[in-house]
């Protein structure tokens, strides 16, 4: 019994471990709904005897599937091996949990990508005639297309930065545990550097389409 | 005056359009100008001053004729020179009419940028640059930003980005069509000055009549031809 550090339910709700005995005092006597009514009513000492779970263990020999397959025939009641426990609390909670995160992560990335490819395409249009001006003067399409990367690049990093800084600052904030991990922090700045360099492309195609001969006359 | 050829155009024509929608722009242009010369182009709007000088930068491609740069022939009947853009980097310095330095690099940096480019080195190019900030007397500036210096200031540094590369010709499109008349005047001498003592060949688009009388010749795009006018020297005030 006592304090976890870092560990949490599959809901991201506060974890603590106490013995089966606390474990079924606190279910049936302090929270069990019947218990709640008697003592609304005024019924003292009511006790339930609800048993929700029995654990048991097959003795080598045995076919676990068979047994299970055996106790689902017995009525209102459901078996479970614990490859199958293991499985639906993986599949169907912590890995539909995480592949939902990473869906919402995943449009937050894209959405992103276009807000920083818009940016760029604006700020390169506005820069068109000094463009015009570098290509007419001779400078090679790979000089002027660096330009436009780094200027993406250095507002990618400078979002990271700031955002990290940001989340640092709010993540107790959060109604459940955010746990923030230096490989996701890397993971994601491999993915702004990725996602600046997709976005840089609509500045890139600019800076290539770019006439010279805007910089001479009006 | 050294009496190098340093643009030599031949027959040059220059059409837009096709049969019933050719517009002849340039027609049957033949002219010489050498090194050390500053020569003003004038002609009314749309008479094809622009189509002229983008001609000779290698921006525009003629319809037929011949254009030499230098000792390079760089256009017959088409382009000659396999790539263009090398000829304006090597050949060319571009002045426009307001400074167009790149606002996110100091003097320095826009002043080395194109030797860069042409492969010297990062402290020859600054040395060099150093050298032409000092002989437009804006050295002290070269660390700031354009943001920082005035127009006329920056105008300077816009021409010693003109010249980082040792061009042999200059072409200017309206220089001094930001300035007020003193520091027209003052460009246009330090053009003069910079034509005589680095032998560059400058031809300089203009609608400012106070500095005509500072170029050696008046250039004239005349019913799509060129027509030449000499400055006498006893015109400069």
């Amino acid at each position: 019994m006592g304090i976890t550090h870092n560990t949490v339910s599959n809901g991201g709700d506060p974890l603590v471990y106490i013995s089966l005995k606390d474990a079924q005092e606190l279910q049936f006597l302090y929270s069990n709904k019947e218990i709640q009514n008697n003592i609304a009513r005024g019924v003292q000492n009511s006790e339930s005897f609800l048993v929700n779970t029995i654990v048991t263990t097959v003795k080598s020999g045995y076919n676990i599937d068979e047994v299970a397959r055996d106790i689902r025939k017995w009525q209102h009641k459901s078996v479970y091996t614990a490859a199958q426990q293991k499985e639906i609390l993986t599949k169907n909670l912590i890995e539909k949990s995480s592949k939902q995160i990473g869906l919402f992560t995943v449009i937050l990335v894209v959405v992103s990508t276009i807000i920083i490819a818009l940016i760029i395409y604006t700020m390169t249009l506005e820069k068109m005639k000094e463009i015009a001006i570098m290509k007419l003067m001779g400078l090679p399409n790979s000089l002027i297309i660096s330009m436009i990367v780094k200027e993406t690049l250095l507002l990618g990093v400078f979002a990271f930065v700031f955002g990290n800084i940001f989340s640092h600052l709010v993540y107790d904030k959060f109604p459940k545990l955010v746990v923030l991990q230096i490989p996701d922090a890397w993971t994601l700045f491999g993915v702004v550097i990725i996602a600046s360099i997709l976005a840089s492309f609509v500045g890139v195609k600019k800076v290539i389409s770019a006439d010279p001969a805007a910089a001479i006359g009006g | 005056m050294s009496k190098q050829s340093a643009i030599k155009v031949k027959n040059l024509i220059k059409n837009f359009g096709k049969e019933e929608n050719l517009v002849k722009v340039i027609e049957n242009a033949s002219f010489e100008i050498q090194k050390g010369e500053v020569v003003a182009l004038i002609a009314p709007s749309g008479a094809g001053k622009t189509t002229l000088l983008m001609m000779i930068g290698c921006v525009l491609e003629p319809t037929s004729g011949e254009i030499w740069l230098g000792e390079e022939m760089v256009y017959k009947d088409k382009w000659i020179a396999k790539d263009t853009r090398r000829i304006r980097r090597e050949k060319i310095g571009f002045i426009f009419q307001a400074h167009y330095l790149i606002p996110f690099l100091n003097v320095i940096e826009n002043i080395t940028l194109l030797p860069q480019a042409n492969k010297v080195s990062e402290a020859e190019a600054k040395k060099k640059a150093m050298e032409l900030l000092e002989y437009l007397e804006i050295a002290d500036k070269a660390y700031n930003m354009s943001s920082q210096l005035s127009g006329g200031q920056n105008q300077r540094v816009a021409i010693a980005r003109a010249l980082a590369n040792n061009p042999e010709i200059i072409l200017a499109d309206e220089p001094t069509a930001a300035l007020d008349g003193e520091r027209s005047v003052s460009v246009i001498k330090m053009l003069k000055k910079i034509a005589r003592e680095q032998n560059v060949a400058i031809i300089t688009v203009t609608h400012d009549e106070r500095i005509l009388p500072y170029c050696d010749r008046i250039m004239k795009i005349q019913n799509r031809s060129i027509v030449f006018h000499e400055i006498d020297e006893d015109e400069v005030v």
